[in-house]
């Protein structure tokens, strides 16, 4: 059961800004880089809480600097 | 309850289930080419006061001791006893008499393909490891219904076919008007609904856990 969605992940560009890896993030968080790429490549289709909290804790943002709607 | 053998089983019963039914259509067919010849068929024997023994009259021969021995009569007509019935022969049959008294192989044969043809695909399924494939449960009913109604269906021909040649030849003093259902196809009807219940239970939670892996992937 696919469903159709328009969410866009920045992640990409808050890692470019920070200077940081995926590699460097995933030791941030605690989330696997596996995960990490998933979000990174829009591949995601659900978010969990705590993920989306563990990342913007450790990129200083909030969840509308992660993702927007296109 | 996996690997080929099941299938194979599965096959053996839509097998046998086909040479029921087409024994069943020959015998039929058969039967009713046998109009005016003798037929066969069952009758139940009830005391005619409200209890004793029953004593059932052939036309010219009155049985010896009761119903309890075997007799012929005159033109044909005889009577084999066993257990409250009476088997009897007559002849000079009608196309009624002869496709009732007959129809017994072809109600039962065409019930079985029926159901063999409604389990196959579940026995199929349980040969794949997939017992609550969707469509499974709902097949199960049909068996149960199927069961229920050959049970009842497959010995009430050849008693109706009795009372008219009962009644044809003069022997429905003694006999049992109406007829007896069986109640016991009831009962297995009803145990393998239980089954289609169970099964639809686990289509259920097959569905939900497939939707829930579904719901999984991507998650992050």
């Amino acid at each position: 059961m696919t469903e159709e969605h328009r969410v866009v992940c920045h992640l990409d560009r808050l890692l470019a800004a920070r200077g940081l890896t995926l590699v460097q993030l995933s030791a941030l968080t605690g989330i696997t880089v596996v995960n990490l790429s998933v979000l990174k490549n829009d591949r995601g289709r659900a978010v969990r809480f705590s993920t989306l909290t563990a990342l913007c804790d450790a990129l200083a943002c909030q969840p509308g600097d992660l993702f927007s709607v296109h | 309850m996996t690997g080929p053998w099941v299938r194979r089983l599965a096959n053996l019963l839509v097998a046998i289930g086909v040479i029921g039914a087409a024994l069943g259509v020959l015998d039929f067919v058969n039967a009713l080419t046998q109009v005016s010849a003798s037929v066969k068929a069952t009758v139940r024997v009830a005391p005619s006061g409200c209890c004793g023994d029953a004593r059932v009259e052939l036309p010219g021969v009155t049985l010896a001791d009761g119903w309890l021995l075997p007799a012929n009569g005159p033109d044909g007509l005889s009577a084999s006893p066993s257990a409250g019935q009476l088997r009897i022969e007559a002849w000079g049959s009608t196309a009624p008499e002869q496709a009732l008294a007959n129809a017994e192989l072809l109600v039962g044969g065409v019930g079985f393909l029926l159901g063999a043809l409604l389990i196959r695909p579940v026995l199929v399924a349980l040969s794949e490891g997939r017992p609550f494939r969707r469509g499974n449960a709902r097949r199960i009913t049909l068996v149960a219904v199927t069961v229920a109604v050959t049970g009842v269906l497959v010995p009430l021909p050849s008693q109706l076919a009795g009372l008219r040649i009962a009644q044809r030849t003069g022997l429905e003093t003694e006999l049992v008007h109406g007829v007896t259902v069986p109640l016991a196809p009831l009962l297995t009807g009803a145990l393998v609904l239980a089954v289609a219940a169970a099964f639809r239970a686990g289509e259920r939670l097959t569905r939900e856990s497939e939707e829930m892996a579904a719901d999984l992937q991507g998650l992050v």
